[in-house]
């Protein structure tokens, strides 16, 4: 006798929809819990990696990407001084090298008087991160002297309304038991207010301000904010700063330790979706089996017919497989309405907190095509043990059974 | 040993009641010491006129594979047949070593009453149940020694099965039970359903070709069965009690179809049945009680029958 070819594809599925469409209550059971798991599967990983870029987009937004901080591990061998800004521009692919200084003072308005940081600064260097933005007023220019923006601790300090730029002028004194004897500021005009919530301090021009401090008594710088031309310069530029002795500090690095972070929650958040498919999985292994049980008989008319142990066994793997691609097809969908009903809940919260609500969400389509196939995988695993057992039935006893 | 020769035409029209003495006494040896003579035999052989006899006494006696050649026009061979289930204090044989032969064109009836084995010698020719010790062979081919391939061309292309509870497919409707057969050969779907179509307007159903079985009646659902076993034209018909769900009328509708597929399609049938009523449909008799047979030889060829 000749071999005998295995039953269609085109012939298995509709015999396998059948047999779901047979016992419709449990096999939409079936599905939906396969759905579910798949649905929370995917809305903690869109989630994870929605959350993932809001954060990333916040660090690239609030400074260039073509920057990147130079600070020093040792002040004797390696000083952040003039020297070593020069070196640092000496650097083919640095375009801009802007240091900030930082020394304490004191700040008088009348009888006033209070301890203040006085931060020298370029005018490039506003705006090149979060704090040194420039929120109200305009920054200075590179020859200005008596001209300073200050922060809201600055005003608060001085009882000041914080909103706006005050009209009056301050003096400003560098501490003289540090950098010895320093010419005080005298009728210093506020121009405007930056970002920098983490102290009283004013920013002031640095070259004017450099004049002013004694070299002997003068403080190294407290980082040096490097500005490239392309991004493709980052590397090297970074690689050559570091060589001269320097700790480079850029916003690639901040990037992957934000990724280094959220690849642990979404790891975490990948598990427990797992969890719940695990769970429904369960769920479908009972389902398969139980119908096993029911079709017992007709699997033994099927095999008097002449159907093959395989054919039966594939059969049984063919009804898993469309649990499985029905499930992850209907727990994609119900992601998506997850998804909708977080995004509309935050809208409403914005609503009356009038915030704007950012994109929660990323769905990657790869990140969906990999749940629909962990959906039919765990699908087909879970259908290989009621399969194997339905090809194996004794058809005579298979037949009597009811 | 010897060939399975036919005995002489006068031994086999030996008159009813009366048995040859040898015979008797063999035949009470074989039912284990029961001394009466079964009242159901000659009863039987009354109906027929022929005398049933041990196959030990038709001229068979012990046959073994090895030394039997295959004759020509031989479907069923079944040497030492035994079926038992259980073990040890559990053991009971249902079917004790009986040994026969059907010959192509036949219509055996096995009769026999319940529990005696005879849907267990059914099943065993269909090769649904392995024999526990014995050997049948379909057409010289050891059934017992089939693979799973083999077992699947076997039920796809040589039999037609029948089964007392019908057994359609619940989820399919009368149309493509019927062309399930013809699934599993890879006829394409259009050819099928047309093939299909044309055996149940035989049988008088072509209006019901899209209900499924749970919207028939017994009848209706044994005919379309009847349909189903025939839509791949096999040359055996394997029959176990058609008519056991049936009511009277709907039973004399199957059997006739039965019997003129005998007739008129020279099909072999071997139908199961605890209804003596149709033992005057077949061509041989296979009584079977506790699992011994009796049965008369295979007719001559040509040799009319009612």
């Amino acid at each position: 006798m000749s071999r005998v070819a295995p039953m269609r594809f085109t012939d298995m599925l509709p015999l396998a929809w059948g047999a779901l469409r047979r016992n419709r209550l449990r096999s939409m059971l079936t599905i939906g819990a396969i759905a579910f798991g798949v649905a929370v599967l995917v809305y903690l990983l869109t989630l994870g990696i929605g959350l993932r870029v809001l954060t990333i987009d916040s660090v690239r937004n609030s400074t260039t990407l073509l920057s990147f901080t130079v600070t020093t591990v040792n002040n004797d061998f390696f000083p952040l001084n003039d020297v070593g800004l020069s070196k640092v521009r000496e650097i083919p692919q640095i375009a801009k090298a802007l240091p900030r200084l930082t020394v304490a003072g004191e700040a008088a308005f009348g009888n006033k008087r209070a301890s203040i940081t006085i931060v020298a600064v370029d005018p490039d260097y506003f705006g090149l991160d979060e704090r040194s933005k420039v929120v109200t007023g305009v920054p200075f220019n590179e020859s200005d002297t008596n001209v300073m923006l200050v922060t809201t601790q600055f005003l608060r300090l001085f009882e000041l309304d914080t909103a706006k730029t005050p009209l009056i002028t301050f003096d400003l004194q560098a501490d003289a038991k540090r950098y010895g004897i320093v010419e005080p500021i005298k009728d210093v005009i506020v121009r405007g207010i930056v970002a920098d919530t983490s102290a009283a301090a004013v920013y002031v021009p640095r070259q004017y301000f450099e004049t002013l401090l004694k070299q002997e008594g003068r403080p190294n710088y407290e980082h040096i904010k490097v500005l490239v031309k392309t991004i493709a310069d980052i590397e090297p530029a970074s690689s050559a700063v570091i060589s001269k002795g320097y700790k480079v500090q850029t916003v690639v690095d901040t990037v992957d330790d934000i990724n280094t972070v959220f690849s642990y929650i979404q790891w975490t958040l990948g598990v427990l979706g797992a969890i719940a498919i695990i769970v429904a999985s369960i769920g479908m292994f009972n389902t398969l089996t139980v119908s096993l049980l029911e079709r017992t008989r007709e699997i033994g008319i099927m095999k008097a017919l002449g159907v093959r142990q395989s054919d039966v066994r594939r059969l049984f793997l063919t009804e898993a497989l469309l649990i499985g691609i029905l499930g992850g097809a209907v727990g994609i969908g119900l992601a998506f309405a997850f998804q909708y009903l977080t995004i509309l809940t935050f809208q409403v919260l914005a609503l009356i907190a009038e915030g704007i609500v950012p994109k929660l969400f990323v769905n990657d389509w790869y990140l969906l095509a990999s749940a629909m196939g962990f959906s039919v995988l765990i699908a087909s695993i879970t259908g290989i043990y009621p399969a194997n057992r339905a090809a194996k039935l004794n058809p005579i006893q298979a037949i009597r059974h009811e | 040993m010897e060939t399975l020769k036919m005995p002489p035409v006068d031994e086999r029209e030996s008159p009813e009641a009366d048995i040859p003495q040898e015979t008797a006494a063999a035949y009470e040896f074989q039912q284990g010491g029961n001394t009466s003579v079964d009242p159901l035999v000659e009863a039987i052989q009354q109906e027929l006129g022929k005398s049933l006899q041990p196959t030990a006494q038709l001229g068979m006696p012990a046959l073994t594979t090895d030394d039997l050649p295959y004759e020509e026009g031989e479907i069923f061979r079944a040497v030492n047949l035994t079926k038992a289930y259980g073990q040890g204090a559990a053991y009971l044989e249902v079917i004790k070593g009986i040994s026969f032969c059907v010959k192509e064109g036949e219509y055996v009836v096995i009769y026999g009453p319940s529990g005696s084995g005879k849907s267990t010698l059914l099943h065993m020719l269909s090769g649904l149940e392995p024999p526990t010790r014995g050997e049948i062979r379909i057409r010289n081919h050891a059934i017992q020694k089939f693979t799973d391939d083999e077992m699947a061309i076997y039920h796809r292309e040589e039999i037609g099965l029948v089964f007392q509870s019908f057994n359609l497919l619940d989820s399919l409707t009368a149309l493509d039970n019927v062309a399930f057969p013809l699934m599993l050969s890879g006829a394409p779907r259009e050819w099928r359903l047309h093939e299909s179509y044309k055996m149940l307007d035989r049988f008088g159903l072509a209006e019901f070709a899209g209900h499924y079985p749970n919207q028939l009646s017994g009848g209706q659902q044994q005919r379309v069965s009847l349909a189903r076993a025939l839509v791949h034209d096999p040359a055996l018909l394997l029959v176990d009690e058609p008519t056991g769900n049936l009511d009277t009328k709907a039973a004399d509708v199957v059997m006739s179809e039965i019997s003129r597929l005998h007739l008129q399609e020279k099909r072999t049938i071997i139908l199961v049945t605890h209804n003596r009523e149709f033992l005057k449909h077949a061509t041989r008799v296979f009584y079977i009680r506790d699992g011994t047979l009796m049965t008369t030889n295979p007719e001559v060829e040509g040799e009319e029958h009612e």
